[in-house]
């Protein structure tokens, strides 16, 4: 019971640890050296890892330029000059690639971020005044009809619109994108609380006069995070998509700005008649990214399901099994 | 008798959705700087003329009343008309939809043909090296957008092979739609009994139902594999492999019982698809209605979009019904609910 909060207040940190060596004994060491052991799950911090990285040192790396174009370079294959050739405008695809994730990652992160923050509060009041009488009670009745109304619009639709709306920008697709994702977190949310809110030790200290407030911030809350952290970080991923995908139909992030799904669509034309590079680059880039950020989510779902958690390593099973015992 | 109730009953509960849904598209879509009226006039216009326009379309009236006059419209079945093609929205959506779903139907049966035995066989034998190949393919395609995925077909297939037609449409140039009877293609030249036009259209649509049925296989694949994991420490289970049945009718009757969730998944992923499947129609100048409907919206298009949407709607509300009655066929224990 006592280690599911202090993993909840903990996990987060684990996202940025990267390689360095956590002090054991903590639960934020375990986490570490349970993932550490698991290569599956190891795979996709060091992707992240990396894509962060590389996102916040290109500008000082001796790269072309992302956003001026060489026009004498159109369209090269990949070469030394251009390691991963150049586009039909003469920019060097190599250098976009490596910009792109200080716009889609500030995006993605900015956006689920901000629905989990909304949609989480909301779900957890929504979860605990369920089925009241009163005011609270018809909210929370609201609230979902709410939800239920924006999840029966297509996603990618009701995204495009919200962005026509606002205007082309990164403010308005993080907002958009904020908005798309908020019934998700409500819905796990609320879950969540309705299971929670049936336990003695909740129950308890509702008989003891805690606020609706502090219920969910003190007991609630707490014992929910770990499957909200692990939709977020696999919602990260879906975000990247979305993103790129809005970019691909022209109302995302604007042409010159490096981004991985306009670069996809600006080379689209390119692929038909055989012209590779433009396109498949940013989108294996896109694919990595969005493939590391589903195993942090795995890791931090078998994390925190004890099951999964004891399930012994592929390495120690197999050093079990030639009898020299398990770890 | 109770079948009967149980539908109305669904159906009336659907028409507050669709309201709601009519609402907030509205407003929402009201938002969209852009007025359609000079649009559609084009820039020579003068004042007067965009102001004649403004009052027959009704776009001078406060929005409230726009919507009421729009609800009203509906009632009859009258969608409005698209400012962009000039079509009563409808015509419009009925000729479109048939491609998106032909695409959509075809790319799903794909991701049931990959997705079903690989998620039985994993789920099965949970340790097994299909189990694993089955975590690969479902992390690796998982993470994959399908739009590119669609790309990377069209260069591998067509740029770098030729094995595949180029991704011009729904038929090449040489070749003539069939008369329309259903509106797929594919399906009409067959009732019509023209096997050139048949083969022209079903090799058109080799590409884009590939790349749908791959990427959708991932989620119909965990769905089976999960439940085919949760029935196996159930007793009957247990008690045919201890009886020392054939792997292959303990995995029958498996299927069999796991067949619920994995319809109600198969529904669920049939109705997000009609509404998103746009990027893939676009790769391949598909012409459905998502593309139609992507346009309209950029283009402040509104009857148009709302007409997508509250047809998107529909076409979700109708897929969740229809897998809701296949689950009470299958598994009588529903039926006392």
């Amino acid at each position: 019971m006592s280690d599911a909060p202090l993993l909840a207040q903990q996990a987060p940190e684990s996202h940025n640890s990267g390689g360095d060596s956590v002090p054991a004994g903590t639960v934020l060491g375990e986490f570490w050296s349970f993932v550490r052991a698991r290569p599956g799950f190891l795979a996709g911090y060091v992707i992240i890892v990396t894509v962060v990285v590389m996102g916040a040192v290109a500008p000082i790396l001796p790269l072309a330029s992302p956003v001026d174009a060489d026009a004498s370079a159109y369209l090269l294959p990949p070469g030394w000059a251009h390691p991963m050739g150049t586009d039909t405008a003469g920019l060097d695809i190599f250098s976009r690639v490596l910009h792109a994730p200080r716009v889609d990652l500030l995006i993605a992160l900015i956006s689920t971020l901000a629905a989990a923050l909304v949609g989480g509060t909301l779900g957890a009041y929504v979860g605990l005044w369920d089925g009241m009488r009163g005011p609270k009670g018809w909210a929370s009745t609201l609230v979902m009809r709410t939800a239920d109304v924006l999840q029966a619009f297509p996603v990618f639709a009701l995204a495009l619109v919200l962005v026509a709306v606002m205007g082309q920008g990164v403010a308005s697709i993080v907002i958009a994108l904020g908005i798309v994702n908020i019934p998700v977190y409500l819905r796990l949310m609320r879950g969540e609380t309705l299971t929670l809110r049936g336990q003695a030790f909740v129950e308890a200290a509702r008989i003891a006069g805690a606020s609706d407030s502090t219920l969910l911030r003190r007991h609630i809350v707490p014992n929910a995070m770990a499957p909200i952290l692990a939709q977020m970080t696999t919602n990260v991923g879906v975000a990247v998509l979305l993103t790129a995908g809005l970019s691909f139909r022209g109302a995302g992030v604007r042409a010159p700005t490096p981004e991985w799904g306009s670069m996809i669509a600006m080379g689209f034309q390119n692929v038909v008649t055989g012209q590779w590079w433009p396109s498949i680059f940013p989108g294996l880039a896109l694919a990595l990214t969005v493939f590391g950020f589903g195993r942090i989510g795995a890791s931090i779902q078998a994390w925190s399901n004890p099951r999964e958690r004891a399930r012994p390593t592929p390495r120690a099973w197999a050093a079990f099994r030639q009898g020299r015992g398990a770890r | 008798m109770g079948l009967l109730s149980y539908l109305g009953k669904r159906l009336l509960f659907a028409i507050p959705q669709l309201f709601g849904i009519a609402l907030v598209a509205f407003f929402l879509l009201k938002l969209i700087p852009g007025d359609p009226a000079p649009m559609m006039l084009g820039p020579l216009a003068t004042q007067e003329a965009v102001d004649k326009l403004r009052h027959e379309m009704g776009l001078d009236q406060p929005v409230p009343q726009q919507f009421v006059a729009y609800l009203g419209q509906l009632l009859h079945g009258d969608l409005g008309r698209s400012w962009q093609t000039t079509n009563p929205v409808l015509v419009d959506l009925a000729q479109r939809l048939p491609a998106t779903l032909e695409l959509v139907t075809l790319g799903l049966l794909v991701a049931i043909a990959i997705g079903l035995p690989f998620g039985l066989a994993a789920g099965r034998k949970p340790h097994s090296r299909t189990a694993r190949a089955a975590d690969g393919f479902s992390i690796g395609a998982g993470a994959v957008p399908d739009f590119w995925l669609a790309l990377v077909l069209i260069f591998l297939f067509y740029s770098a092979f030729h094995w595949a037609p180029p991704p011009v449409g729904r038929l090449d140039f040489a070749t003539l739609a069939p008369d329309r009877i259903t509106g797929s293609y594919a399906l009409d030249a067959l009732l019509r009994g023209d096997l050139e036009t048949f083969r022209a259209a079903l090799s058109q649509m080799v590409l884009p139902v590939l790349t749908l049925g791959l990427v959708y296989s991932v989620p119909v694949l965990n769905m089976t594999r999960v439940t085919v994991e949760r029935l196996n420490e159930s007793d009957f289970v247990r008690f045919a492999d201890a009886k020392g049945l054939r792997p292959a009718r303990v995995s029958g009757h498996v299927l069999r019982n796991a067949l619920p969730s994995i319809i109600t998944i198969i529904g669920v992923l049939y109705g997000t698809l009609v509404g998103s499947v746009v990027l893939v129609e676009v790769v391949f100048a598909w012409g459905g209605a998502g593309q139609y409907a992507v346009s309209a919206v950029l283009n402040a298009d509104i009857n148009a979009s709302l007409g997508f949407i509250l047809m998107a709607a529909v076409v979700s509300l109708l897929v969740h019904l229809v897998v809701d009655f296949i689950t009470v066929a299958l598994d009588p224990r529903t039926r006392t609910q």
